[in-house]
């Protein structure tokens, strides 16, 4: 009987609280929901996004090609007309390939592979994933220029 | 008070120039008509809130894509078509008829115990001398409906779902009964419009002021409310993870659709009985002492006391959905050990205690 009575007791006490900790979830503002579309998505730090390459510091080493387990990255190196070594005329990542293991990142000795945070970059089409980072090959004039030179 | 069934057949025969006979059956028509028209309205609006403050308890944002109208109010519309649009199954070695038959005795008991439920002193559609008692019969009905199911669907599932549903179900309406007879004990009356207008004035809480062991009686009836509509934490019928979902997993489309509403509307029918037995009805409280009533006219304060008893149901469904999100389901045999180890005794000690109150303080 009286053990009924201390079950009672405690059933009534827990229901409310856990009521009450649910209820203050009605209070507005509490949500953690991000409205996706509309709202950028919530990236951290580190993420590895979308890899980005800055043409200027790449030496052309191949070395990111080499470390890509998926062999999605496509190289054609060409002599610099101006300076020393070689430049990247074509620099292709393909990302309908890329795993984003940053592999890539990790072995380029002059930091221009780097992850961006941008995640979201469905397309239509799988051309569209192939994106072009190379600088191209040079033209017929600009040899021509610096040979003259 | 009387129903408006006959208010209205006056009106269609002085206005309409109908005779008296047909008045009074085209009066039944239309009031039931009605009715049936604004019940199925019920699910929809208790499936949105459902749906949006289950949302608001997990964090989460809630429906708020589906179509132009904000909030994502058009969601119902949407679900509506989607469960119209689904393939109406039967399943094989089914007992046809009785499948066929099942949803609608459900949404029948549950159908017909609007009629009885005062919503305001025009709304009102049969002046039942014996209102609770008669909500009390025609709602065990769904069980009937349940049980049916969860027998002609030809599945283990629906026929554990259906036999947990005839267990819980009317093992709750002994608490449920006996709660509601101690009210009408106090009230010395059965009719809900009688109990109704016997609260008129006060603060129309469960009669704290007037009989404390009344106001022990609203957390049984409300805890026996609970497993009586199938709710979490009583939603053994429909056990997800035990039953994918009880007596109705071979039902789909419409007929599906039927048990859904069946559901909601049970929740209402409970609420409701709830608030014109212990919450003062569509009164107001201390309404005879409001002074800012005395001047409007019979018709908008009829209309008011129409919203009144929506407010207060509502509320009472608001809780429902909270201690539906809040607490995890209950184990069978600990279901079955809460109804008759602890309500049942309780509801008899409240029940004697409200007598010998009424005997010995008055």
């Amino acid at each position: 009987m009286i053990n009924t009575l201390i079950h009672i007791k405690d059933a009534i006490r827990t229901t409310l609280t856990g009521m009450r900790i649910t209820g203050k979830y009605f209070k507005p503002g509490t949500e953690t929901t991000r409205l996706y579309p509309e709202e950028p998505p919530l990236v951290f730090e580190r993420t590895r996004g979308r890899m980005d390459v800055s043409m200027e510091k790449c030496i052309a080493c191949m070395l990111c090609a080499k470390a890509c387990p998926c062999e999605c990255i496509t190289i054609e190196t060409e002599k610099k007309l101006e300076g020393k070594g070689k430049r990247a005329a074509v620099f292709r990542i393909d990302f309908s390939r890329c795993m984003f293991c940053g592999l890539c990142v990790e072995s380029c000795p002059t930091q221009a592979i780097f992850h961006t945070s941008k995640c979201d970059f469905s397309s239509y089409d799988r051309e569209e994933l192939i994106t072009h980072f190379g600088v191209g090959f040079y033209t017929e004039e600009e040899k021509k220029l610096a040979a003259d030179k | 008070m009387e129903s408006s069934t006959p208010l209205l057949a006056d009106y269609l025969e002085r206005v309409w120039a109908i005779g008296p006979g047909f008045a009074a059956v085209l009066a039944v028509l239309l009031g039931v008509g009605i009715c049936m028209a604004l019940i199925p309205l019920i699910p929809s609006v208790g499936a949105y809130l459902e749906r949006k403050f289950s949302a608001d308890i997990q964090q989460r944002i809630g429906p708020n894509r589906a179509g132009f109208l904000p909030f994502g109010l058009l969601q119902v519309l949407a679900d509506s078509i989607k469960t119209l649009q689904k393939e109406d199954l039967i399943p094989e070695g089914a007992d046809r008829f009785l499948f066929r038959t099942a949803p609608y005795i459900c949404i029948l008991g549950v159908f017909s115990a609007f009629a009885a439920i005062p919503f305001s002193e025009t709304a009102y559609l049969a002046g039942l001398n014996i209102g609770v008692y008669y909500i009390l019969c025609i709602s065990s009905l769904m069980a009937v409906g349940v049980v049916l199911a969860g027998w002609a669907s030809n599945s283990k599932w629906t026929l554990l779902g259906g036999v947990r549903s005839a267990g819980q179900m009317i093992s709750y309406e002994i608490p449920i009964a006996l709660s509601v007879v101690t009210v009408a004990m106090h009230m010395g009356t059965l009719d809900m419009a009688e109990i109704t207008t016997a609260q008129r004035s006060g603060w129309n809480i469960a009669f704290w002021n007037s009989n404390i062991f009344i106001t022990l009686t609203f957390p049984i009836y409300w805890i026996a409310g609970l497993a009586e509509c199938n709710r979490t934490p009583f939603d053994l019928p429909e056990a997800e993870s035990e039953l994918v979902a009880g007596y109705f997993t071979e039902y789909s489309g419409l007929r599906f659709a039927f048990f859904a509403i069946a559901e909601y509307a049970e929740m209402f029918v409970v609420c409701s009985v709830a608030v014109v037995l212990y919450f003062g009805g569509f009164y107001l409280p201390f309404e005879d002492k409001l002074s800012l009533l005395q001047n409007v006219s019979k018709g908008w304060i009829s209309v008011i006391h129409f919203w009144t008893f929506m407010a207060k149901v509502w509320f009472l469904i608001f809780v429902m959905i909270w201690v539906r999100w809040t607490l995890p389901r209950y184990r069978i045999d600990q279901l079955m050990d809460l109804c008759w180890k602890a309500l049942l005794p309780l509801a008899f000690a409240n029940f004697i205690g409200t007598a010998c109150w009424m005997a010995l303080i008055g």
